[in-house]
């Protein structure tokens, strides 16, 4: 018996967030307390409906439902309500709706909340349009809004003053500083997306002109696109453009360095945006775009070099970020670097579908990663949020001996961290695990081997930044800093029960995955398989839940290891890290490299956007201000002088026209003739040069 | 189905405010309080009649052929003028944003404009009837004569109403323009007398034009439309002529001016010279990109925001030339789309950085600061306008601008590339909008905003953008016919 739905439900999802942000300017005038709530209720309702769609998604069905945009060329508008998109609403609805309301404590106080309210909701809504639409043009609008607000949102406090700089004001690496005002990181954030945004563009267009539809429904049940594509040799180049969309979305190497920048904004934003929502638009993009390819191309083998490519830039960033990750001082940095390893383990599952014979369950690990990052990324930025909020400092090295101070938070961050590091019977465990084991079924060896290998020292290095912020900011001794603010008279106390409230709930819900995540994991294998394999026709090899030994020594020994070492630095203080990395000229030379961020950011900023300005003056001081202008005087002068030497038919030929013309200047204004009669002639002269070279090239 | 008004329609359009701007200097010769609400009426009567007439071709989808055709007329039968008017769909969308943009610079000079009323205002209206008549007219010495025509208020807008350098400026403008202008009547006075019979008229020549002289007057052509659009390197007018003219003034400049070489690659070169554009297109779609790549090179490090927003002007336009040489549907659609979409677009940049220079005293990027805490509104209205210019798709710009790199695609993908320059947009855009909007204040600097008439003004000119996006067939329905019967004859051409 199918389920059904009224179709009205998942247009709603996404309508009443845009249209109620749109709404917020006229709300604000009945006062802010009207439009606080007003703002949650919104967010609220879309979460009701997207949980409202969730018997679809169990039953493994799909609501497909369609309206016609542009009727001249046959674009169509639509929502697509299947098992991926309805997890992904729903994932997505209900952490936005606990962040807006740890907003409602974090924001207390701030100016501009109109604005803020206004971007997150329309944030939602936009993620919300995304997740739901049924096709790629529809979907780009989404992607724009989303980043739209997430620029409006990084460089929310855009006075730019110098305490809501992200970084250390002062520190460089190779000339460029490493440290950003809030609006050079919105700004930074935009452009980078952009660049993937222009992929985006080229890959879906092109698609569009082999396929005529931006449908996803019709792109996986015909199949003749891809043939065409395939035989021009643009299959594959088609499939990595739109990629780049996913990379820059999603910060992923080698467009990763706009997302630790991102942290200028206030940290409930960062919660949201940047943990939650926003950066898993790529990996969700590459979860819908996946099937499809592999069921439109005949052989499978032509589409596997895309999935190849997916899975090792999900590697890299994996191992790229993480090794960020150990040696950050701020800890909201911490947690970025972090979310973008975590995003590069999922691009890794993801990928790794590909290259399994069992699509499925890579793709299931993949996703099951998304949830269960989300939830605990969201929990750990809103506890963050908190502590930042208590201390008033963003370093960690100024926290410390915090666990009697905020109990609450240090219980509901410590299971969220454990969850991130991998440690049993929490989410993260199960959800990393899955993904170790599908790497397993990697059918190269060589592939399989260098994948796990990274996959498996990543898991080292996440278990040890986890605790080694864990014990920066809960253990040893309380910091100069906090010694001071305590003797100054300000304590630092647990936070607000609105504020702890969501993370409380998240981190419970963490546990809770954590001890039945075998079902969590089968309920999500079973409704994506079920709909992969009855609406988008995939072959599916239905197997039972079993726990792979390789995979569970493995992340049972990573943990150890992490875990232990942070434990000897950080939390029982057996040795101090300062003297081990001292003592070993080769790590404090790895910490250097690591802080500067591999010097990636500033090769960027030195070819691109140095590059780029100097171009741009070059192109302005010898071209459109140098040449042009000497044209209109050098060309001029020398033609003259040439004709007075050179007899009648130069100026014949100049000062024929050029008198015709100053008749016409009479007629108009005497006095302008008088100081412009020179320029007539250059101008003729030019003209003449530039007919006579296109009659030679267009003969 | 061609449609039919019961009256001479177009005639009325050209006409009617030519008229009325003539009578401004009898009607206030002494007091010039109401000459504001006089022009508004009139502009307004004229917007009527123009969504009338475009209602009707959109309802009856007739955007294919000519509507409302009124003559030929014979004036000089000797010499083969006649007076012979039409509206197709290319025509339908740029005679909409005229009539559109005259009433919003109306409301702009309101504010902006104090001397010499009198002329100004009757000047406007002269602009507006001969532009009409270029975008209306089928008779080519008549197109001629109207294309000359608007050059002389534009020539004095400039000269008298601009800034320091106004007659450098004004001089420059019209001896480029004019000149162009001559290559094209050579290229016309060619075409008369190689058909037969002799004729002016556009749909008695089309056709019929052998390829040796389509190639000759597709050269000639590219310079005359090729300076009005601008392509690079005849485009050194233009900075000149915006950075003088007055803020209203610039907003017909780049809305409607520049439209002309667009209307006119399309109508002739598309239209009459398919067999030559099919066979050169690349050299027009190069050029194009050039144009589009310098232009938005260049203005990275403009520091007058008037000329950073005149060189992404020369940067849109460069995508209307691309558009059009593709002779694809989507090409050539897109270009109408995206002529009436930067009409609107670039409008409200202009306007505002004429408030920002009327406020502020400068338009320097790098000293104007903190707009958002002196000027909430017109901050707001910036951002706005931006993000127009930087098609993103909360304004219909960014269809025009993706239907155009579609259209581009289906020639060679290799052209993808171009979608490249929205992305170096947003980056000088952002960072204008860091230094100019976002900045910290220098402290004890006054407060100032725009009235609540200006904003509402302002936000006008977003009306079309976001209209068009959320229903882009109001544009589509109309310019999708033309735009298939031109992708026909072009690839009739290429065959």
């Amino acid at each position: 018996m199918a389920e059904e739905i009224n179709y009205l439900i998942p247009w709603l999802v996404f309508a009443v967030p845009i249209l109620g942000a749109l709404l917020m300017p006229v709300v604000a005038r009945f006062g802010n307390r009207i439009r606080d709530y007003y703002a949650i209720s919104t967010t609220l309702v879309s979460a009701i409906l997207c949980a409202l769609m969730l018997p679809l998604a169990i039953a493994g069905e799909s609501f497909h439902h369609q309206v016609m945009w542009i009727a001249a060329l046959d674009i169509t508008a639509g929502v697509l309500a299947d098992p991926l998109s309805i997890l992904m609403a729903n994932i997505v609805g209900w952490l936005s709706f606990s962040i807006m309301i740890y907003s409602l404590g974090y924001m207390k106080g701030e100016e501009n909340m109109t604005r803020y309210w206004f971007l997150m909701v329309f944030f939602i809504g936009s993620m919300q349009l995304i997740i739901l639409s049924d096709n790629f043009l529809q979907l780009f609008f989404g992607w724009e809004g989303v980043g739209l607000c997430s620029y409006g949102l990084i460089s929310f406090w855009n006075k730019d003053l110098k305490k809501d700089y992200v970084g250390t004001v002062g520190e460089k690496a190779w000339g460029i500083p490493l440290a950003f005002s809030p609006t050079h990181a919105g700004s930074k954030a935009f452009l980078m997306t952009r660049v993937g945004d222009v992929s985006f563009l080229i890959g879906i267009l092109t698609l569009f002109f082999f396929s005529g539809t931006f449908d996803f429904v019709k792109l996986s049940e015909s199949h003749g696109w891809a043939v065409d594509l395939a035989q021009s040799g643009l299959l594959i180049p088609v499939a990595l453009f739109i990629f780049g969309g996913a990379i820059g979305k999603s910060a992923q190497f080698p467009l990763q360095e706009w997302l630790p920048d991102a942290m200028a904004g206030p940290t409930s934003v960062s919660a949201l945006i940047h943990a939650a929502t926003m950066v898993k638009a790529g990996v969700f993009l590459i979860a819908r775009i996946g099937p499809i390819f592999v069921t439109a191309v005949e052989n499978v083998a032509t589409i596997m070099p895309f999935f190849e490519f997916v899975a090792w830039i999900g590697a890299i960033t994996a191992f790229l970020a993480a090794s960020q990750a150990m040696v950050s001082k701020e800890l909201k940095k911490v947690l970025a670097y972090s979310t973008v390893s975590q995003i590069g383990y999922m691009m890794l599952a993801f990928g790794v579908a590909g290259l399994t014979s069992d699509f499925v369950f890579a793709y299931t690990a993949g996703f099951f990663h998304l949830t269960s990052h989300a939830i605990f990324k969201a929990a750990l930025f809103m506890a963050a949020g908190a502590i930042i909020h208590g201390t008033h400092t963003k370093y960690m090295t100024e926290m410390g001996g915090l666990r009697t101070k905020m109990r609450i938070t240090f219980v509901a961050m410590t299971i969220a961290a454990g969850s991130l590091a991998g440690i049993p019977f929490l989410s993260g465990f199960w959800s990393k695990d899955a993904i170790l084991a599908s790497i397993l079924g990697v059918e190269s060896s060589l592939t399989l081997i260098s994948l796990y290998a990274i996959a498996s020292i990543t898991a080292v290095m996440t278990a040890f930044y986890s605790f080694r912020m864990i014990g920066m900011i809960f253990f040893g001794k309380p910091s100069k800093y906090i010694k001071k603010m305590e003797s100054d008279g300000k304590h630092v106390h647990e936070a607000p029960v609105i504020m702890y409230a969501p993370y409380v709930i998240l981190a419970i819900l963490t546990l809770g995955i954590g001890l039945t995540g075998p079902t969590v994991e089968g309920f999500l294998e079973g409704s994506l398989a079920h709909h992969l394999e009855h609406s988008v026709h995939m072959e599916i090899h239905h197997h039972e839940f079993s726990l792979n030994r390789i995979a569970v020594s493995t992340s049972i020994i990573a943990v150890i290891i992490g875990c232990g070492s942070s434990y000897l630095f950080y939390i029982g203080n057996k040795m101090s890290p300062n003297q081990v990395i001292t003592s070993i000229p080769i790590l404090s030379k790895l910490q250097n490299f690591f802080e500067n961020r591999w010097y990636i950011n500033s090769l960027y900023y030195i070819v691109f956007i140095n590059g780029s300005l100097r171009l741009s003056k070059f192109t302005d001081k010898y071209i459109e201000t140098g040449t042009l202008s000497k044209l209109n005087t050098v060309v001029p002068n020398y033609s003259i002088t040439s004709s007075k030497y050179g007899g009648r038919f130069d100026r014949y030929v100049v000062d024929g026209t050029a008198t015709r013309i100053a008749n016409l200047n009479l007629f108009l204004s005497r006095n302008i003739r008088k100081l412009q009669t020179g320029i007539a002639e250059q101008y003729v002269f030019v003209f003449t040069i530039g007919i006579i070279a296109l009659i030679i090239l267009l003969g | 189905m061609m449609v039919d008004a019961s009256f001479p329609l177009i005639s009325v359009l050209i006409a009617l405010p030519i008229l009325a701007g003539l009578a401004i200097p009898l009607l206030f010769k002494n007091s010039q309080k109401y000459i504001i609400h006089y022009a508004v009426i009139v502009a307004l009567i004229e917007l009527a009649i123009t969504f009338y007439s475009y209602g009707l071709i959109l309802t009856n989808g007739s955007g294919g052929e000519y509507n409302f055709v009124e003559g030929p007329v014979t004036i000089l039968g000797n010499f083969g003028i006649d007076y012979l008017v039409g509206m197709d769909g290319l025509s339908g969308p740029l005679v909409l944003i005229t009539s559109i943009l005259t009433l919003l610079v109306l409301f702009g000079s309101r504010d902006l404009i104090e001397d010499r009323k009198v002329l100004y205002y009757s000047m406007i209206f002269i602009f507006e009837g001969s532009i009409m008549g270029v975008f209306t007219q089928l008779n080519m010495i008549l197109f001629y004569v109207f294309w000359d025509v608007v050059l002389i208020p534009m020539f004095l807008f400039i000269g008298i109403w601009g800034g320091p350098r106004k007659r450098y400026a004004a001089m420059k403008f019209f001896l480029f323009t004019f000149v162009g202008s001559i290559f094209m009547l050579l290229a016309f006075i060619l075409i008369y007398f190689n058909v037969t019979p002799h004729s002016f008229n556009i749909p008695e020549v089309a056709g019929k034009i052998p390829l040796s002289l389509q190639v000759i007057s597709s050269v000639l052509f590219f310079i005359g439309f090729g300076v009005k659009l601008p392509v690079v390197p005849f485009h050194t007018w233009l900075p000149d002529a915006h950075v003088e003219a007055p803020a209203p003034i610039s907003v017909f400049l780049a809305g409607l001016l520049l439209k002309m070489g667009g209307y006119g690659f399309l109508r002739f070169n598309i239209g009459l010279l398919p067999e030559a554009s099919a066979q050169y297109a690349w050299i027009f779609i190069l050029v194009g990109i050039i144009t589009m790549f310098y232009g938005a090179i260049v203005a990275i490090v403009q520091t007058d925001i008037k000329k950073m927003i005149a060189l992404t002007s020369v940067n849109h336009m460069g995508f209307v030339m691309v558009g059009a040489f593709t002779g694809t549907v989507f090409g050539i659609s897109g270009s109408i789309f995206q002529m009436f979409a930067h009409a609107a677009a670039v409008g409200i940049m202009f306007m505002l950085s004429g408030y920002l220079h009327e406020a502020t005293g400068t338009r320097n990027i790098t000293v104007i600061k903190g707009l958002k805490f002196t000027s909430p509104r017109l901050a707001t209205l910036l951002i706005l306008g931006s993000m127009a210019a930087m098609c993103i798709p909360i304004f219909s710009s960014f269809i025009s601008e993706y239907m155009v790199i579609l259209g581009a695609i289906q020639v060679n993908p290799i052209y993808a590339l171009i979608v490249a320059v929205p992305a170096i947009t947003v980056g000088y855009f952002l960072w204008m909008l860091r230094r100019v909007v976002m900045s910290d204040l220098k402290p004890g600097t006054k407060k100032w905003d725009l009235s609540n008439i200006s904003t509402i003004a302002l936000v006008l000119y977003l009306v079309p953008l976001v209209l068009t996006l959320i229903a882009p067939w109001l544009i589509l329905d109309v310019a999708n016919p033309i735009s298939t019967f031109y992708a026909a004859l072009v690839s009739g051409g290429a065959a």
